[in-house]
This record gives structure tokens, sequence and C-alpha cells, in this order.
């Protein structure tokens, strides 16, 4: 059984399409990053997979039930969200955050019980956000945040993890250690990992397959080495780009190039098959 | 046992248990004290006529005194946690009835059931949840209309609404030959003289409406998360949001029916309570509704013992307390 099936998914807001005739199986434990240029649907699809967005066609399955057969609740104990930005108007500890992901899981009034307290104890530490436990939300930085969102999706004891963009806004060390973090979640809690990705370099280094998709229609999925192809890429993005092997990884490496280097008639260094 | 996270038994029990000695304190002073005994020591006398029956004391505390008291508790604890409600709701700490207008189109819609001469329940009071149902889907669709996320889009149409709605009042007032102008001038700066017993009942129908919101108090913890995040948390968005909107607009419209225009408790109150016990609405709810009727209380106090002669609308009171927080707090978001 695939952890996600989507089946000619179409979608669009307000006469406009944003999803067209888009399909994707997700296995599970798997680690599947979405990439694609900017306004490709990516977001949209993210949507459309945690139920906050309704379709117009096609049909989502996830763990081989109709997505749309899943009650609020239900959906919140097999699968959890990592959103882009995480409103900290109100200042809620960190601690009292990362409980929130019982929700699902408590009865009426919402009353914990020591099970969900050691539950959220040991996402923290699994996050390595212990340490913030007394801090609100506004007083961290960046990759501190997504550490604790990350603890919260956790407490949820999803089978499943959507992220979006988790590492935007990050320095590099903090990429590498969020990328890290999740990698780490999969193979030790094995949770099927989906994330939408800008960054596709790190997208290479982590990802078991990989799906493009531009203005709303997927354009290939596969394992990294067969979604970077250079000409695809070039067209999906509407850039000049340079493809090689990451010597380290020997994933495939992508760097956007500057027309300056790319007015010559012949094509800029091409690497590999 | 380690305090990594925020226990909720023992903290409300110890929060009602202190809350509950504040507004016992203050219905105690309510009814003690007033423009004919401006002394704390009168709390004394107050008990020892609550047994003779025929005497004057007798009288004020248990005709006048104990009804304009509960008035201005349940008003208190309604305003308030009405405040509560749609500063979750409009993830805006500023949000309050009074500020979004919803209490000036309550105000409307009861005059307009008043002028026409329906009866009060449920004729007036149905004409004033009518009203501020409508500013409050005006001032949500202007606010919607404007750049989304813009905090201060939100008060602008609450303000303007407010100031439409006081217009409104205006012309309904002017156009009429009722004797009850000043009745209704008053009431509308927020009056708890009008306290009677009779309406008192009307309670009942607030009463359910608190209980709704303390059972969804959890969902409002995670709906401050953002909307997608709550969904993602297993909250059903638009059902819970629906509830309890209806459910604080309901409650709201029937307070102003009673009491008028009281400004700025539902600024005031859960602001403090924000500051002293933390974001939990689970603590917050109970929180919100003791210390609003204690506040409200305490208000009314004021108003019949500041002036030296007569009395003041409440609403003069809470307004002169709660503009200049309001300013404050805004001013302060602004500088972030």
């Amino acid at each position: 059984m695939m952890a996600v099936t989507v089946d000619h998914l179409s979608l669009s807001y307000g006469g406009k399409t944003v999803l067209h005739e888009l399909s994707l199986v997700i296995g599970r434990e798997e680690f599947f990053i979405i990439i694609g240029p900017n306004g490709a649907g990516k977001s949209t699809l993210l949507k459309a997979l945690t139920a906050t967005e309704k379709i117009d066609s096609g049909s989502i399955t996830l763990f081989g039930r109709p997505l749309q057969d899943y009650s609020r609740r239900e959906l919140a104990r097999l699968a959890a969200l990592v959103p882009q930005a995480t409103d900290s108007n109100f200042p809620f500890r960190v601690a009292d955050t990362v409980l929130m992901g019982r929700s699902p899981h408590l009865g009426m009034l919402g009353m914990e019980q020591e099970e969900d307290y050691q539950i959220a104890r040991q996402a923290m530490q699994a996050t390595d956000t212990s340490h913030l436990a007394d801090r609100t939300l506004n007083q961290l930085s960046g990759g501190e945040r997504q550490r604790v969102i990350i603890a919260r999706a956790i407490c949820q004891q999803p089978a499943i993890l959507f992220l979006d963009e988790p590492t935007a806004a990050l320095d590099l060390a903090h990429q590498v250690s969020i990328m890290d973090l999740l990698e780490n979640l999969r193979r030790e809690r094995k949770i099927t990992i989906c994330m939408i990705s800008h960054d596709i370099n790190l997208a290479a280094m982590y990802a078991d397959r990989l799906l493009l998709i531009k203005e709303g229609r997927a354009v290939v999925s596969g394992r990294p080495g067969q979604v970077l192809e250079e000409k695809l890429l070039e067209e999906s993005y509407g850039c000049r780009l340079l493809v090689d092997e990451n010597p380290v990884s020997g994933t495939r490496r992508v760097l956007p190039l500057p027309a300056k280097f790319t007015a010559s008639p012949g094509r800029p260094a091409k690497k590999e098959g | 046992m380690d305090q990594t996270f925020t226990r909720i038994g023992k903290r409300l029990t110890l929060i009602c248990l202190l809350l509950g000695l504040l507004l016992a304190a203050a219905l105690l002073l309510g009814a003690g004290l007033g423009s004919s005994s401006r002394n704390p020591l009168a709390v004394l006398d107050l008990l020892r006529s609550l047994t003779e029956p025929g005497t004057t004391g007798f009288a004020i505390v248990w005709k006048i005194r104990l009804p304009r008291v509960l008035l201005a508790a349940m008003t208190g604890a309604t305003l308030s946690l009405g405040g509560l409600v749609f500063q979750v709701l409009l993830r805006n700490p500023l949000a309050e009835p009074y500020i979004l207008g919803i209490s000036g189109g309550a105000a409307v819609g009861a005059i307009a059931g008043m002028l026409l001469g329906i009866p009060f329940f449920p004729g007036v009071t149905l004409s004033a949840f009518a009203g501020s149902m409508a500013t409050l889907a005006i001032v949500m669709l202007l606010a919607a209309g404007a750049r989304a996320g813009r905090q201060d889009s939100l008060l602008l149409a609450g303000v303007m609404m407010n100031a439409f709605a006081g217009a409104v009042i205006m012309f309904l007032i002017s156009m009429s030959q009722s004797s009850q102008l000043h009745h209704i001038l008053f009431w509308l700066m927020g009056d708890l003289s009008m306290a009677e017993a009779a309406r008192l009942p009307l309670f009942a129908l607030i009463l359910p409406c608190y209980l709704v919101i303390f059972f969804l108090a959890r969902p409002m913890n995670v709906l401050l998360t953002g909307r997608e995040a709550a969904a993602s948390l297993g909250v059903n968005v638009r059902k819970i949001s629906l509830i309890l909107l209806v459910t604080a607009t309901l409650m709201v419209s029937l307070v102003v029916c009673l009491s008028g225009l009281v400004g700025f408790v539902g600024l005031v109150v859960p602001h403090i309570l924000r500051l002293t016990i933390g974001p939990d609405h689970r603590l917050l709810v109970p929180a919100s509704l003791l210390g609003g009727a204690s506040y409200l209380v305490f208000c009314d106090l004021l108003a019949r013992i500041l002036p030296a002669s007569g009395e003041l609308p409440v609403g003069i009171i809470t307004a002169m307390i709660g503009a200049p927080l309001f300013i404050m707090l805004l001013w302060r978001a602004a500088r972030q």
C-alpha cells in the first residue's frame, strides 16, 4: 500500500486552473520532495494533500483510504503539517506549543495525561528543542522555531509529515540540520516525508524521489538522477543552468548561470549523460 | 515531576479560587456602597440590614443595588469573554466587540426595535442580534477586501462601522418623538442604572453561550497557530469559527440590549489576564468570566461614588481606562 496516491488531480481558484491532471505516488517511508518554479502550484498541491483546499476532480488516497473519508481528527493523527510561516502574535511557550500536537488525540476538554507529556518530551528531545521549553515562540530564531514546529508535528505521531519549504530563510548550517533531522525521523520513526523545496541541491542529496512540477502539471518524477536533467530543468525554470556532479555525494548539482556567462553561442560546460 | 509543561488542572483551580474571591469582594462592595453610603464600613451596616426587612437599607440593597451589581457582573463577564473570542477569531489582540463596531450594530438594531415599540423580548433582542451580525459581516468583508493579514485594516473597518452606527443611532433618535430620549441617550453611553430584576432572566440565554465557549477553549488555542496549521492539528476550522462567531455575537448583543454600549472591557480584561496567566484559553475563558465580572462591578462602583452628586454612565469609566490602553498597545505594535 502506498502512503499517498494522487490520480489526475485538478484544482482551480476563481476560474484559473492551478493544478492540472496531476498524478503522483509516494511510497511508505519515502523521502519525497516536490520542486518547481514559483507559481507552479507546489503549495496548492500541499494544501490539497492536507485537505485544506477543495479539489475539482481526480482523487487523493492516503494509506489506502480516500482523503475525503477521513474526519479532521483522524487525518491529524495520520498526517502532520509544518507550514511555511508560523504566526506568533500570541506568546505560547515552546513546551505548550509542542504539546498542542496532542490535540487530535485528546478528548473534548483536552486534558492531557501523563502519556501525552511523555510523548511531547520525547518529541522535544528528538528535535533538540528541550532547552527551549520555557521560551516563547517569538523569542526564537528561524531555525529554532522550525524545529519546534517539527516537534509539534511529531507529537501528533503521524505516519506522514508534510512540510512547506522548511529550510527557506535559514542559513546553511540550519538548512542541513533541519534536513538531517527529517532524515533521522524517517529512519528512526518510519515517518514518510513529503516536502516542498526551493533548494534543488539539498533536494538532490536527501530525496529518494523528486517530483518536478510546472504550471500545475507534473513534468517528471523519479530518482533525483532522472529528474535533474539539464534540459528539463532549463525548460521548467526558464534560465540557463549548470548541472554537474557533486564530488562528495555523487548526486547532481545545479547552478543557475548569469547571462554574462551564457552570451557566447556555445552552450556552457556540460557533464554526464 | 518536572515543570516543563503548563499543567492545567491545578492552575485552573487556583485561578478560579483567586478570581472568585475577587468577584465576591467586588459584589459585596458593589452592593454595600453607593452614593448614599461612601464609607467602606457601610458594608457592615449592609450585612446587618439584610436581616431587617422593611428598613430603607434593606430595600436599597435588595431592590436597587443587587440587581444592578448582578447586571454589572454579567455584562462584564460577557463583554470580556466576547473580546477574548474575537481576538482568537481575528488573530488580533486588539479586537473587541465595541472597537469592531459589533456593539454599535447591536445598538442600532435595539434602538430601531425600541422606537418601533416591539416588545423587549424577543423583539428588541432579536433586532439587536441582527444588527450586530450585519455589522460583523460588513467589517469582515471590508477587512478581507483590504490587503490580507493587515491588522490595521480590520480595526479601521471596525472604527468606521462604529462611527456609522453612531450616526444611524443619532438619526433614528432625532427622527423620533419618543419620550424615552433621555433614557436612550444614557443607555448609549453604557448605563447600568436601569437594571430591572425582571430582565435578569435574559441571562438564562447567555449562560449556555459561556458553556459552549468553555468547551471550545482548546480548539481556540489551536486556532491561534493559523488556519492551515489548525486544520492539520485536527480542528474543523470553519465549523468551530462559525460556532464561536455566532455564540459571541449573540451574547454580546443580548448584553447591549440590557446595558447599552460599554466599551473596551473585552480589551482590558483579556489583555491583563494574558499578561498574568499566559495565552492558554482553557485558563483564559474562566478567568475572563470571573475577571470581567469583577472589573465591571468595580467600574460601576466608581461610576456611582465618584461624582459629587448623581452618577456617571459606567461606559465613561471603562472608556477612560480602556482607550488609553488601546492606544498604548497600538503604539507598541506599530514599533515592533
